[in-house]
């Protein structure tokens, strides 16, 4: 195939400024009236909550699945997956739409629900702490490090381990449950 | 042209053994059969034979069997040779078994 | 070269080669059909012919010789045994490795090594034929002449042949310039010797052996005027029919022609032979709309019997036909596209579903018609979109003979592989994912179920053990069944080794099905001698997986002895389906509609529900049911005010459960939309469908759900008895 031929020799120079002070934006949203975080490079698109087809039988933090533009993706609760119970959806409640890289299956669309969103933010580098080793009622697996905005810690969370394959194992585990209360009989 | 000889009661065949005769030849063999045992059938006179004529000699052959005459066909004229030779009877003129001789003048 | 052009290349090649092994082991059981001959010939053949086009010289110098050999077997100068198919398939091997040079792009680089390997293997035969060619040479040459180089003519005169002008010896005499007659037997049987004679009228027949070059048609054109007055056959001679054998090899059809018209164009039947022949069936199908009962005579059987042409000519053509049929109607298409075209297709079947949504809201009642036109065509569409994905499976089957064959002569074992319903068509996604399983399977077969010659005549079995693919559709599913007389599974061997796997508790009650399922439990494995082919145990629990990962089942039956059969059950597509959907509470389920066998509505004098034991009475017939609102534990304050419940009876194999539903909502097309490695072993759902609403309905697990429903209300039933007591 060729390529369109655009000028000569005219290559478009990517003027990045790379500043030794480098800030990342990250996108807030409150779950639980508590600040999070992702990355903003991360998102994909946020969407008010549509019809949330509901998974029986699955653990709490998944919320179900929604048709997004004829795909089916899995939307995770997020309130419920940071321990803090499901909310139930209100007027303010949003859907993060992320793309993850999984271990196994490679790149996967999965929407967050958060109980509202509230803005991006701009963070310094050198204000990116390390995640907080204990304590904390918030699953640390998945929080990729804290976030000092003016007196206010966000914690921000690493949306790749979402999908983690313990996680994966854990739901895997809850339906083999099922199916193994009740043996197999004829 | 038949002529019937009083003292061999021979038949013998006209010029013409085609479509255009057998039925009248069939007659006059009927008549001359109904006459004798030993039937005594010359050929020697036969110059246009069709299939027509072939069947009406088979036919001969035939009769003569089923109703256990003698039977000699005599004298064949070469367009009967021809035909005869044609159908791989020349060698092979018995047909049936009980057919007394012929002298097929090969 | 180009790589789309070399893929095409190698992917063509694989399949000659693959067609070429299949026809060699039928060979085998054959030797004497001449079908695969010439087969193995064309596979050698296409190959060269296409590696010459592509410069692959060290493929066409090895391909020839062989095509050589190949062309004198088919003269009858070798004798088609053993050696020679042992040698091929040799050959074939040879000439694949050679394939998979090109494949890894190593054309340019061949090894001395391997070039000599393909001179060695050309030796072999070469060497091998020296000591043989003597007596095959005398034997080709006898027999083959006599009375089978002539044409066989017939020719019945009707009475009104003299009346009508014609006299019969001027057409024999005629046939005389086609060619040499040898004999002309005259049957005088209808001439009658006496009165009743009428020397006018044509009492003839002949049976007349001519040799001659001419063909059928210009033998029978010297009969042209006479055709109306004459019952002709014309018989080709033994000779004539291999030419036409030959030629119905070498033609090649532009088009699909009609078996009259291939017929006619090899010279094996003239036109006049068709065109009664074609009379003959309009009667025959005249007579059968007048009596139902009696059958339209197929144009072939007609000609048979006719005498018009010979059977094996016959049935060459018929077999022509259906290859040109595939071959004329078959193209290459990338299966990409394919997917994306049934991508588009479920996109297009959403849309519809819109649509049709959109029209019952704003009440367009004129545009419904238009609408349901479009529902029905997006129907075909749908079907035809994923016809085009269907392959019958007779071609994965037939990847066996090689296996088995290999196998049984490593084991020293006599088995022959019996296929049967290999036209059975599923998806192609399907069948990819199936070959692995089966493969398990077979091999298990071969060397854990079938036993050796000498075991088996002690059993008094006959030596050559038997394996059967079977393949059928049942129920929007296609069942796989591999079978074997063999041996059989122990069922206490399999007990003794569950129970010291910790699998089950000793002298646990099990019925034999639920014992031999433990086959498919990890780490069960009953030979003490593991071979190098079926592996320790390992896989039959890999089997099962990929199997129900396909939405599928496998089960197992054996009785000891007698051999092990093995039935394998799957949807035939993963991509679209016709569904039922149901509602529980708001929640709504897609039930395959093939699994679906009737639903009853709310007003219940038909069933009844025995909450304790978990039963359903319909009618008489007792089954276990599942309420999925309480199955899915659906909240309870969603629930419907006034609960008026259907029943949907499921079946999948044998096994039959009610689903207790809030809602039927009916048909509809369903897309199958994976729902990810995340959902991937969810209870009771298998995947998701987006219906017209936007909304995301899930597909129900029949077949996990009915076991469940089942091993529910045992265990319920269980603990009623138990509080009974």
């Amino acid at each position: 195939m060729a390529d369109l031929i655009t000028g000569f020799n005219t290559s478009v120079q990517n003027t990045e400024v790379v500043d030794s002070e480098a800030t990342s934006q990250f996108l807030s949203f409150y779950l639980a009236n508590k600040l999070y975080a992702v990355e903003i490079l991360e998102v994909e698109e946020i969407i008010e909550p549509s019809e949330i087809t509901e998974i029986p039988l699955a653990p709490d933090y998944i919320r179900g699945v929604i048709n997004l533009r004829g795909d089916v993706v899995p939307v995770f609760d997020l309130t419920a997956h940071m321990g803090h119970g499901r909310r139930d959806i209100n007027k303010r409640s949003c859907i993060v739409l992320v793309q993850i890289q999984t271990e196994t299956s490679g790149k996967q669309t999965l929407g967050l629900l958060v109980d509202s969103v509230n803005e991006i933010v701009e963070i310094d580098s050198n204000k990116i702490l390390p995640p907080p080793k204990m304590g904390s009622t918030v699953n640390t697996n998945f929080i990729k490090s804290m976030g000092r905005v003016e007196n206010s810690f966000i914690i921000l969370l690493n949306v790749d381990t979402l999908l983690s394959t313990e996680l994966l194992e854990e739901i895997n585990s809850l339906s083999q449950l099922h199916k193994t209360e009740k043996p197999v009989e004829e | 042209m038949n002529t019937e000889s009083s003292a061999e009661m021979v038949f013998n065949m006209a010029e013409d053994l085609t479509i255009y005769s057998v039925a009248e030849l069939k007659d006059s063999f009927m008549e001359y059969a109904e006459k004798t045992q030993e039937l005594k059938v010359t050929l020697e006179q036969v110059t246009e034979f069709d299939s027509a004529g072939f069947q009406l000699m088979m036919f001969i052959i035939n009769f003569a069997n089923a109703t256990e005459k003698t039977c000699v066909i005599k004298r064949l004229s070469k367009p009967v040779i021809d035909v005869l030779m044609l159908l791989g009877m020349n060698e092979d003129f018995s047909f049936k078994k009980n057919l007394a001789s012929q002298e097929a003048s090969l | 070269m180009n790589d789309e052009a070399r893929q095409t290349f190698i992917n063509e090649s694989e399949e000659m080669l693959q067609s070429m092994e299949d026809s060699l082991l039928q060979m085998e059981q054959e030797p004497e059909n001449a079908e695969y001959i010439n087969s193995v010939f064309r596979s050698m053949h296409t190959i060269k012919g296409a590696a010459g086009i592509f410069g692959f010289d060290f493929i066409v110098d090895f391909a020839h010789p062989v095509e050589t050999v190949m062309d004198e077997v088919r003269d009858g100068a070798h004798q088609v045994d053993e050696f020679l198919i042992a040698w091929l398939l040799k050959c074939k091997d040879h000439t694949e490795v050679l394939i998979h040079n090109v494949s890894a792009g190593d054309e340019n680089n061949i090894s001395q090594e391997l070039i000599n390997e393909g001179e060695k293997l050309i030796a072999e035969f070469s060497g091998h034929s020296l000591s043989n060619t003597d007596d095959n040479q005398t034997k080709s040459n006898t027999g083959a002449h006599g009375a089978v180089e002539s044409w066989v003519i017939s020719l019945d005169f009707k009475k009104d042949t003299f009346r009508n002008g014609f006299d019969p010896l001027s057409f024999i005499r005629y046939l005389e310039k086609l060619g040499d007659i040898r004999e002309v037997i005259t049957d005088l049987e209808d001439v009658p010797f006496a009165e009743e004679m009428d020397p006018e009228s044509c009492y003839l027949s002949f049976k007349i052996l001519l040799n001659s070059s001419a063909s059928k048609a210009e033998i029978e054109s010297v009969f042209e005027f006479v055709l109306d007055d004459c019952d002709i056959q014309i018989i080709p001679p033994k000779t004539q029919n291999d030419v036409y054998l030959n030629l119905l090899e070498t033609l090649d059809y532009e088009q699909e022609k009609r078996l009259g018209e291939i017929l006619v164009s090899i010279g094996a039947i003239t036109d006049f032979e068709l065109k009664k022949a074609l009379a003959a069936q309009d009667h025959s199908i005249d007579q059968a709309t007048a009596d139902p009962t009696k059958a339209i005579e197929p144009l072939g059987e007609i000609l048979i019997e006719k005498d018009s042409v010979s059977k094996p000519v016959l049935e060459k053509a018929l077999d022509r036909q259906k290859q040109s049929r595939e071959e004329n109607k078959s193209i290459r298409v990338d299966a990409n596209r394919l997917g994306q075209l049934i991508n588009l297709v479920g996109e297009l079947v959403i849309s519809n579903a819109a649509v049709k949504l959109m029209v019952e809201k704003h009440g367009l009642y004129d545009v419904q018609e238009v609408v349901a036109e479009v529902e029905n065509l997006v129907e075909d569409i749908r079907d035809n979109a994923l016809e085009l994905r269907m392959v019958p499976i007779g071609e994965t089957f037939s990847r066996f003979r090689r296996v088995v064959r290999d196998v049984s002569r490593e084991l020293g074992k006599d088995i022959d592989l019996v296929i049967t319903g290999g036209e059975a068509e599923l998806d192609k996604t399907v069948v990819e994912k199936i070959n692995d399983p089966l493969t398990h399977l077979v091999r298990n077969s071969l060397d854990h179920g079938i036993e050796t010659p000498e075991e088996r005549e002690l059993k008094g079995k006959p030596r050559q053990g038997t394996l059967t693919l079977n393949a059928l559709h049942d129920s929007g599913h296609i069942v796989i069944q591999i079978a074997d007389d063999g041996a059989g599974l122990d069922a206490e061997k399999i007990r003794t080794k569950a129970e010291a796997n910790g699998l089950i508790q000793p002298g646990q009650q099990l019925s034999k099905r639920e014992l031999f399922r433990l086959i498919f439990e990890p780490g069960l494995s009953t030979k003490q001698q593991a071979s190098n082919l079926s592996g320790r145990g390992v896989g039959m629990d890999v089997v099962k997986r990929n199997i129900e990962a396909l939405r599928g089942n496998v089960e197992v039956d054996s009785e000891p002895g007698k051999g092990t059969l093995v039935t394998i059950q799957l949807p035939l597509t993963l991509a679209i389906i016709d569904g039922f959907m149901v509602g529980a509470s708001r929640e709504r389920y897609v039930i395959p509609l093939s699994m679906v066998e009737e639903c009853v509505e709310m007003d219940s004098k038909e069933w009844e529900l025995s909450e304790t034991s978990h039963y359903v009475n319909l009618r008489g017939e007792v089954m276990p049911y599942l309420r999925l609102t309480e199955f899915f534990s659906i909240p309870t304050e969603k629930r419907l005010g006034v609960k008026r419940e259907s029943l949907v009876v499921v079946r999948f194999g044998r096994n039959k459960a009610g689903f207790v539903v809030d809602e039927l909502y009916g048909e509809l097309q369903t897309v199958i939309k994976p729902l990810g490695k995340l959902f991937e072993n969810l209870t009771g759902v298998t995947g998701a469908t987006v219906l017209g609403s936007g909304e995301v309905a899930l597909i129900l697990d029949v077949q996990g759900l009915i076991a469940l429903a089942s091993s529910g209300s045992a265990s319920k039933k269980i603990a009623t008895d138990l509080a009974e007591a």
